[in-house]
């Protein structure tokens, strides 16, 4: 039997005065299932995921998290809830592991428990060397890896990540899939959303595309290849979403640049 | 932080640390903590000053009035001017307006150097909005934090000024009064 959705979306969407955002979209994550939320840049995956994280409230549709609208109790849906945002802005006048300490506190988090966690994520990251240095001084890879452990520390039910491997290097990004996979493995609702077919292909057990606001094709991975034919997904989501031939606008590019 | 262990008293250490261990708590040492030093975001471009020398720059203006008009006041000086009939009330009426004006200007200063964060801003949506923490309790905690730093501001630019300026004017109305008194005591004091 299947088990119960962890969150859902319900026709959700998301007007802007007169602009559409998003339209009517809808789907749902299960423990232990990775949704890859796949779309070309602008095609409002970080609408929904402010939606879904409670930071937007949606013009239509709802949001539930175990069958309950999250704006019932927001504050009981972020205690379970990991976020890492596509573009964080954190406080560049703390440093690494101040900015970990007050996370967590914000989270309730037991003061050993909390240096314990951090110190082992901090560790496997490479980053422990570095967490008494300011995050003003750290590189794009470095505050996208705090954000990520400071979205783990509470060993959130669900996580949302927008774009979580903008700015790391191979390593890191080897690892935190390996993590993301490891914890969905764990009974983990994952939602991941990228722009990059590669990343979400290596890691997502269903896939959502998104072309302007709206869901065109949802399912499991094995449903989506399936669906494509033998043309493979990357020729599949190119036929979904751009419909142009990418072959020939490289070779207009390639000839520009001989001429 | 050197500074904050600096102005709190040994009684008051083990309080505040244990009130900043819980989230309130921390939600209002976060917001001072930015007052201070937020600007030292590598995107600002504003001057940027840490807690010592904001507070020593604030106090200074004071300090150097009130080191200035000791010669005004010492009872010592004007008794060597001959100058003891003076009413002090009346003299020292415009230190005190201009002493007002002092605090005033200061606290406008730093209400300019620091507009931008008196209220929660979007980097504070990006970093708390996503914790289990309400919009009403991050409102009050930088309602706090900003109360506590007016506070500071104010004890800061007014505390040597008072300590100066006050006993001074006091000893300067009160030390013709004591002296007239033991002279008045000496001459009548009979054989």
């Amino acid at each position: 039997m299947e088990e119960n959705p962890v969150l859902e979306a319900r026709a959700l969407g998301k007007r802007y005065s007169a602009v559409t955002a998003v339209r009517d979209v809808t789907f749902s994550i299960r423990p232990g299932e990775i949704l890859g939320f796949l779309g070309p840049n602008g095609a409002g995956k970080s609408t929904i995921v402010r939606m879904i994280t409670g930071l937007t409230e949606p013009s239509h549709g709802k949001v539930l998290f175990h069958g309950d609208p999250i704006d019932a109790s927001l504050d009981r849906f972020k205690a379970s809830l990991g976020y890492v945002p596509e573009q964080p802005d954190l406080y560049g006048f703390l440093t690494g592991w101040e900015y970990l300490e007050m996370v967590a506190t914000l989270r309730g988090l037991d003061r050993r428990r909390f240096r314990q966690k951090a110190a082992a994520m901090l560790e496997g990251l490479t980053l422990y060397h570095a967490r008494d240095g300011l995050i003003s001084s750290y590189s794009k890879g470095m505050r996208q890896r705090i954000v990520l452990i400071s979205a783990l520390l509470h060993d959130p039910e669900l996580l949302v990540l927008d774009e979580p491997f903008s700015g790391l290097d191979v390593t890191s990004a080897m690892v935190i899939r390996r993590v993301i996979a490891q914890l969905a493995a764990r009974g983990k609702a994952v939602f991941f959303s990228s722009p990059v077919l590669e990343q979400l292909d290596q890691l997502s057990t269903h896939l959502a595309v998104i072309k302007k606001g709206e869901v065109i094709a949802c399912g499991s991975m094995d449903e989506m290849r399936a669906g494509f034919g033998g043309i493979g997904l990357e020729q599949g989501f190119m036929q979904l979403t751009e419909q142009v031939d990418a072959d020939a606008i490289a070779t207009g590019i390639v000839a520009a640049v001989a001429a | 932080m050197p500074l904050r262990r600096a102005l709190l008293l040994p009684w008051l250490r083990k309080p505040v640390r244990r009130w900043q261990r819980r989230p309130f708590g921390r939600l209002v040492g976060h917001f001072l903590q930015k007052l201070v030093r937020g600007g030292q975001d590598d995107a600002s471009s504003e001057l940027d000053l840490g807690g010592g020398a904001l507070l020593g720059l604030l106090a200074a203006p004071g300090a150097f009035t009130s080191l200035l008009m000791l010669d005004k006041y010492s009872a010592f000086l004007n008794w060597m001017r001959g100058r003891l009939n003076d009413d002090l009330y009346v003299t020292s009426a415009p230190d005190k307006y201009l002493f007002l004006c002092v605090a005033m200007a200061v606290t406008g200063i730093v209400t300019v150097l620091k507009w931008d964060q008196i209220l929660p801003d979007q980097q504070d949506y990006l970093n708390l909005a996503p914790l289990p923490v309400s919009s009403r309790r991050i409102l009050l905690a930088n309602a706090l934090a900003i109360l506590a730093a007016v506070v500071v501001v104010a004890v800061d630019v007014n505390l040597i000024p008072t300590v100066l300026f006050m006993p001074a004017l006091f000893i300067a109305i009160i030390a013709p009064v004591v002296l007239r008194v033991v002279a008045v005591l000496s001459t009548t004091k009979g054989p």
